[in-house]
């Protein structure tokens, strides 16, 4: 989930008087890595995936699944082999923020071979069994993307109950002791992104009707001890979250790539950016929170409200007075900027950013287009901050730099070459939903990085204007959005033509269209996948595997099989005991 | 009677974007709307060996040879040697490249087993002669039956490390094929070129009747470690008569 400092976290009285600090230093730290590193060239593409899984523990008697609170016990076994011999393992873990989660990924990253695409699936099953062989009985470890029944009443084991009027989240329904205990970074994030806001985090997402749910859905909040504020903030007919756990204690599905250049970072970046909304929609895996039905299948809404520190000056709710910006998102929430040349003419929203930095990054020779990036990820405070690294050298570290960037979670995050590596510069692919089975994951992972070597040796072009993309990305989290949704997307992605007029450059199309190609009109980017793959001289072995995990997505697509979403409501509602 | 060769370059096809755009089409849809595309801006007409050239590759201007894998797949319908060593003579020549790392020979024939083999014996015999002087890296085979690729490969004094096959039939390997090739570490690779490539009515209706195609080549430029594709093209060396043969 970001940068894991060891040390003593700040609270965020102190954390917010290092506010300026943090950004001064980051700011500049940036600078020099960029003097250093702006002109590194001929990195090989070198690719990884992260699965995040929830332990649950069922209970045969009383028929129940509980999220198990041993990822700590767990974690500390995992990590042992790569304590003693980190370059040979198959498999890396890391913390995640529940106390239910864990975060696996390979051991070492796959390469620019396609032979690569055959042992992904064998990499995810060796994980599963890797973390599985230390469950206790009856415990399942699961690439869920939500819980369920998280937030509902003993949703853990041990059984833990919400600290209302103490805990680190405040929350009604999420317990303190569902938040990772073995690093003060969570907790720490959680009070302090509460703190900054004023109050607490508030989620509502529009519950599924039928006719189990009453005509007016309302919750009696004061029962469960609340003090007025959740009442307040809760809206009828939705679904009422209220602590940072709902969102980023959902499991994801994420995937970096190391690009040759600064150049082909960008481009990548770009690419990629207007198929999040279409990958998020293809991957949805989320219907249920605190035991409801709700009537959106993605988690990327609910995240993003679960950590929105934003003031209710900067919301827009009242006059600016203490804060400096207006800001339009939340800091997880979908880019803002395209950052390559050709990106440029789509870049239709206005970008928040702070003035100053973009003043003192352009007198330092970078461009507009990353300056303006850079000076927008600037406007968010710290949230987390450890006393042991509040001084540091500018020169050499980075951690006043990372510390921002890796608390603006978006659906792409640019990342430079960490200090004294041989790693380059790198893109994050982060819409996507984790999948039950290794195989869907195995399909997604393989599918997308397919795409990107389709995209550069293609020279495709998919860019829409940001403020689609932001459209799409509304859709995409809508029920059923695969089948029912038409999405912005570019008309015509093999050639370079521009009009004058952009808007002529995109349309909207369904799913299964961008996917599998509308005839005469749009060639579909399985097909280009396919076209690509027969120019690449795949072994026979790769290339059976490919076609499987190609199928799925192409099925997904044009609704023959049901997304993750769609499946597990069908197997609630039509259970005989659903109400 | 008066003939002429013609030898047409298609330059890289990926920076057409006419061809990108319809890209479920197979190999011969994609040669044929090239080759009408390219034959479209050059109108030469005359004698002798005409040359055509197609757009000019600059992709590949600024990157280091060794980061490049330059594949090459050869079409012959005839035993000729000559033709054979003429097509890799120009493809060397074209690509401007001392070495092609892999090549594959899809040769064409109705013949008998027996003589299939002896074809493909005099065939690799001149291939071998590449692969002395390392012009030649890795070489196989497409659409090979599996008895006659096993005697052929026990004949060889150079071994073939690559078998090509259809990927439509691809997740149905012949068992004896994957047992030999994996006992005999050989490349079971696949590909989604049809039988004949450019078939005869074809050619005759882009060139006209009197065509006649000697060989075909296909050529691919790999970033090796980048998985990028980053150019394809086409030669083809065409013989014209004036009387229809």
């Amino acid at each position: 989930m970001g940068l894991l400092s060891e040390g003593s976290p700040l609270n965020w009285e102190e954390t917010k008087k290092l506010s300026d600090h943090v950004r001064k230093h980051g700011v500049i730290q940036f600078i020099n890595l960029y003097k250093r590193l702006r002109d590194r060239q001929g990195d090989v593409l070198k690719w990884g995936d992260e699965v995040e899984y929830m332990l649950i523990k069922f209970d045969d008697d009383s028929k129940t699944a509980k999220l198990s609170l041993r990822a700590m016990e767990i974690l500390k076994i995992l990590n042992e082999k790569e304590n003693e011999d980190p370059k040979n393992v198959k498999s890396l873990w890391r913390p995640e923020y529940g106390a239910y989660m864990i975060e696996g990924t390979p051991g070492k990253p796959y390469g620019g071979l396609l032979a690569h695409f055959n042992v992904v699936e064998a990499n995810m099953r060796y994980r599963r069994q890797e973390a599985t062989k230390l469950l206790q009985p009856n415990e399942v470890l699961m690439s869920l993307t939500v819980f369920p029944r998280v937030g509902a009443p003993e949703f853990t084991d041990p059984p833990a109950y919400p600290a209302f009027n103490t805990g680190a989240s405040k929350s009604l329904f999420f317990p303190d002791e569902a938040i990772y205990p073995g690093h003060p970074r969570f907790k720490t994030l959680t009070r302090n992104i509460r703190e900054r806001r004023g109050e607490k985090v508030a989620i509502n997402i529009p519950i599924y009707r039928d006719k189990s749910v009453p005509l007016l859905f309302k919750e009696d909040l004061i029962d469960k001890g609340d003090d007025g504020s959740s009442s307040k903030a809760s809206k009828d007919n939705h679904i009422y979250m209220d602590a940072m756990g709902f969102g980023m204690g959902c499991c994801c599905l994420q995937l970096t790539f190391q690009a040759c250049n600064i150049q082909e970072a960008r481009t990548l970046y770009d690419q990629l950016t207007p198929l999040c909304p279409i990958m998020l929609a293809l991957t949805a895996a989320s219907p249920f929170y605190r035991g409801y039905i709700s009537d959106v299948d993605c988690r990327w809404s609910v995240i993003s409200s679960s950590v929105d520190c934003r003031t209710q000056e900067e919301r827009g709710l009242k006059p600016l007075k203490e804060n400096k910006f207006r800001i339009s998102k939340s800091r997880y929430d979908s880019i803002d900027s395209y950052l390559s040349k050709q990106g440029e003419r789509y870049n239709d929203v206005p970008v928040t950013y702070d003035d100053e930095i973009y003043k003192q990054l352009l007198d330092n020779d970078i461009d507009h287009l990353l300056a303006q990036h850079i000076a927008h990820l600037f406007i968010r405070d710290s949230v987390s901050l450890f006393s042991e690294k509040v001084h540091q050298d500018d020169l050499k570290d980075t951690d006043h730099f990372e510390n921002i960037q890796s608390t603006n979670w978006q659906t792409m995050r640019f990342k430079p070459p960490p200090p004294n590596s041989s790693i380059g510069w790198r893109v994050e692919f982060r819409p996507c939903e984790v999948q039950i089975t290794d195989f869907e994951n195995a399909a997604i992972v393989c599918f997308t990085v397919l795409l990107t070597r389709v995209i550069l040796s293609y020279k495709l072009n998919l860019l829409i204007p940001i403020s689609k993309v932001d459209q799409n990305m509304v859709k995409a989290q809508k029920r059923d959005a695969v089948k029912v949704e038409k999405f912005w997307f570019r008309r015509d992605i093999t050639s370079d033509i521009k009009s004058d007029d952009a808007q002529s450059e995109y349309t909207e199309f369904t799913i299964n269209e961008i996917i599998n190609g509308k005839d005469g009109i749009f060639p579909g980017l399985v097909p280009l996948v396919n076209s690509y793959l027969a120019n690449m001289d795949v072994d026979a072995d790769t290339h059976c595997t490919i076609q499987r995990y190609i199928k799925l997505i192409q099925k997904r697509a044009s609704g023959e099989l049901l997304t993750t979403a769609a499946w597990l409501r069908k197997e609630v509602t039509s259970h005989p005991e659903y109400k | 009677m008066l003939s002429h060769n013609l030898l047409v370059n298609t330059g890289n096809i990926l920076s057409l974007s006419e061809a990108r755009q319809k890209a479920s089409q197979n190999s011969t849809d994609e040669l044929i709307e090239t080759l009408k595309i390219i034959l479209n801006d050059n109108q030469n007409k005359g004698d002798g060996t005409i040359v055509i050239n197609g757009k000019e590759d600059t992709s590949l201007q600024d990157v280091d040879r060794k980061d490049l894998k330059i594949t090459v797949k050869v079409f012959i319908s005839s035993p000729d040697v000559h033709s054979l060593k003429e097509a890799l003579d120009q493809t060397f020549k074209t690509l401007n490249t001392n070495v092609i790392e892999s090549l594959v020979i899809a040769y064409k024939s109705d013949e008998e087993p027996e003589n299939m083999l002896s074809s493909l014996k005099k065939i690799w015999s001149a291939v071998e002669e590449y692969i002395k002087v390392d012009k030649l890296s890795s070489v196989g085979l497409s659409d090979i039956n599996t008895n006659i690729f096993i005697e052929l490969f026990q004949w060889a004094d150079i071994k073939p490390n690559i078998v090509q096959i259809n990927l439509t039939t691809c997740c149905a390997v012949p068992p004896a094929l994957q047992e030999f090739t994996k006992e005999n570490d050989i490349q079971l690779l696949t590909h989604s070129d049809s039988y004949e490539i450019l078939p005869q009515e074809m050619l005759e209706g882009i060139f006209g009747s009197t065509a006649h195609l000697r060989w075909l080549i296909r050529y691919q430029i790999h970033l090796k470690c980048r998985g990028i594709l980053s150019s394809k093209g086409y030669l083809l060396y065409i013989n014209k008569s004036s009387f229809k043969i």
